[in-house]
């Protein structure tokens, strides 16, 4: 059977005044029905505009999506009509972003946003849907249910909101759902919370999630696979197990570094990433991580390295692939090699 | 905890803002920030402050500093009652205490250069003048690690790592002893968040520092700090050495706290025991009657509902506002 989503060479970019934006550099990846894929990075570096192009969601002009596939069930949404973008979007394919206050209408109660969407997507009376809509609000958790639809967005709280939008989002039984940073901006109780919620909404409904975040801890939580983004490339892909344990590719080592363990004393140096993310409008030839990298050689400032095979399903994309794990190898005291000048 | 060692006594210390209403706006009622808040923080140490958004950390440190001043309660710095003090007075005393905020792109002057940026405390305070004022900048940029001929430069032409080390250099300027760090760390990416932290643990060791460390990223605090106290609605539940917060919280909002906290390690993750606390910080305008965290607690008791627990040392340094200490093991 094939996968639920494949991704190949998906390039996006920003035709901006200062010049052109790279902004998704040729990624390709699988998603497997029911799967859960956690892409992580820093701010800019394409893992939210990557899946936001997906859904053809990104502003044209300035962006375009330069070339690639998206294949959605066997249909290529990148060459989709725009008219029929709607029989996916919100249907098969539903996302969840970081703010939902600026996700939802703030004059409208929530109960007749949650209808709205199911009425149009699903076609249901008023009546009906408003009463769907109190269901799904009392499954994802808001007490009084039935009181509260008639409450507006400044009245719930950010966990009840995004409670909201992920009601909403679970209203057409979606294949896919995308969770764009949905609890960065949340209290770490209350981001449990969410979490939980939706894994138990994965299983219930059999639905794929990808997770956009950039906080490691949410992707160790929920994610089997993981994909690391750095300057619109994935660097490094492989399980989740795998990645954590024996990250290979010199940039996923120095984000790991940098959150403390839990077993580690403040006696000591976290290690870090020397220098700051790149500018994406002067992408290097060679290695985009390159400036930053304490293992570079003369080869990463010449030619971009593609995604080797460095375990089973897990690839990173680094000249020095080798190098790097005999310096890690040969003990801690290597690794910090990372840091430097504080 | 020998007396001279203490830098910074907060006793009592209590922020209420009124909250009014009605026809003619009177006040109705308070929202209690800070509700009967002490502890002490040592010369050289990190105390660190979590707890979740609204709990009263930044009213805090802001009360603190007086720069809202509180509705009562000591706040006693070096041996010098804040609280009691006219601004004039004050004035000189800031030199000793300075904050680091939490969003650089806000806290610096799009319209000044960063040297002029870093320069005004030092003038201000009369520390040095011209030429000097100008060597200090430059030895301040260095000391944080940017290039010291960056001090005609714009904001705007800085990263947010780069403009939270101006945002230090400018708090240091002025030499001082007692440093609250409010949140600095959490408007920066994953990679930049350790550069800083390693930054504020270099200077503290170079400089002898003392930092109240305030942040909702408990394994940056629990990383950075000698001591924890962990706020709930305007009130410390629990206090003590970082490690013994860490290894065994004794009040349930720790313990829950610790156990929302994701890790970075899925295979940890998967054989974790999970305690998810059920809905929303309740409102400080009117707390739960009793322990303030009854609402939520899952080992709640009768007398929680009722009575409010008081903050005891349990073991030595190590305090904690729970009824369910009450009786000896």
């Amino acid at each position: 059977m094939s996968p639920l989503l494949q991704v190949r060479n998906l390039e996006v970019a920003f035709f901006t005044k200062d010049g052109v934006v790279r902004a998704v550099n040729g990624i390709s990846y699988s998603l497997e029905e029911g799967d859960t894929l956690g892409i992580v990075g820093e701010s800019g570096c394409g893992k939210s505009v990557s899946c936001m192009a997906m859904l053809r969601l990104i502003p044209e002009p300035p962006g375009r999506i330069m070339g690639g596939q998206v294949l959605f069930d066997g249909i290529d949404l990148v060459r989709m009509k725009r008219d029929d973008l709607h029989t996916i979007r919100g249907g098969k394919i539903a996302v969840i972003f970081q703010d939902p206050m600026a996700s939802l209408n703030p004059v409208m109660n929530i109960g007749e946003q949650v209808a709205e969407a199911i009425t149009v997507n699903l076609g249901y009376s008023h009546r009906q849907a408003l009463h769907r809509t109190v269901e799904l609000l009392t499954r994802v958790g808001i007490p009084q249910a039935e009181d509260r639809v008639k409450d507006y967005p400044h009245q719930f709280s950010g966990g009840m909101r995004q409670r909201v939008m992920i009601a909403m989002a679970i209203s057409c039984q979606p294949k896919l759902l995308i969770a764009d940073e949905p609890t960065t901006s949340l209290d770490v109780t209350v981001q449990a919370q969410i979490v939980d919620l939706v894994q138990s909404l994965q299983r219930e409904l059999g639905m794929a999630v990808i997770w956009i975040t950039h906080d490691l801890g949410v992707i160790a939580r929920l994610a089997r696979h993981v994909n690391v983004m750095y300057a619109g490339f994935i660097i490094e892909t492989g399980p989740a197990k795998d990645i954590f344990k024996h990250p290979h590719h010199p940039y996923t080592i120095g984000l790991l570094g940098s959150v403390p363990k839990p077993d580690v004393l403040g006696t000591q140096t976290l290690v870090y990433i020397d220098g700051a993310p790149p500018d994406m409008l002067q992408l290097a030839e060679g290695c985009s991580f390159y400036p930053r990298c304490p293992y570079h050689t003369e080869q990463c400032l010449k030619e971009r390295p593609d995604l080797v095979s460095v375990g089973d399903n897990h690839g990173a994309a680094c000249w020095n692939v080798a190098a790097v794990q005999a310096r890690l190898a040969a003990g801690p005291a290597t690794a910090g090699a990372a840091s430097g000048r504080a | 905890m020998a007396e001279q060692q203490v830098l910074l006594t907060v006793n009592h210390l209590k922020k209420y803002y009124p909250v009014k209403g009605g026809w003619f706006g009177r006040v109705t009622d308070y929202v209690k920030a800070v509700d009967d808040v002490s502890f002490q923080i040592r010369r050289g140490e990190t105390l660190g402050l979590v707890g979740e958004s609204g709990c009263g950390k930044t009213t805090t440190a802001r009360v603190i500093l007086q720069l809202q001043r509180p509705t009562a309660g000591e706040v006693i710095l070096n041996g010098n009652d804040l609280c009691q003090m006219q601004d004039d007075q004050l004035r000189s005393l800031r030199t000793q205490m300075q904050i680091i905020f939490q969003n650089p792109y806000t806290s610096l002057n799009p319209r000044m250069t960063i040297g002029a940026a870093i320069a005004e405390p030092i003038i201000v305070h009369g520390i040095a003048h011209g030429n000097a004022a100008h060597e200090r900048v430059a030895e301040l940029l260095t000391m944080v690690g940017l290039n010291r001929y960056f001090a005609g430069r714009f904001p705007s032409e800085f990263s947010g790592g780069q403009r939270q080390r101006i945002g230090i250099a400018r708090a240091l300027s002025v030499n001082p002893g007692f440093v609250i760090c409010d949140e600095p760390i959490s408007s920066l990416d994953v990679s930049i968040q350790a550069q800083i932290v390693n930054l504020l643990k270099r200077l503290q060791d170079q400089l002898g520092l003392t930092y109240l460390f305030i942040s909702h990223d408990l394994r940056m605090v629990r990383y950075i700090s000698n001591r924890i106290a962990v706020m709930y609605l305007g009130k410390i539940v629990e206090m003590g050495q970082s490690l013994d917060i860490w290894k065994k919280p004794l009040h349930p909002y720790t313990q829950a706290l610790w156990a929302a906290l994701p890790l970075p390690d899925p295979e940890l993750e998967e054989k974790r025991q999970r305690i998810v606390l059920q809905g929303n910080v309740p409102s400080p305008i009117n707390p739960p009657q009793g322990c303030r965290f009854n609402t939520r607690c899952p080992r709640v008791l009768d007398i929680c509902r009722e009575v409010e627990p008081p903050l005891r040392e349990l073991e030595p340094d190590h305090q904690v506002a729970c009824h369910l200490y009450d009786w000896p093991q």
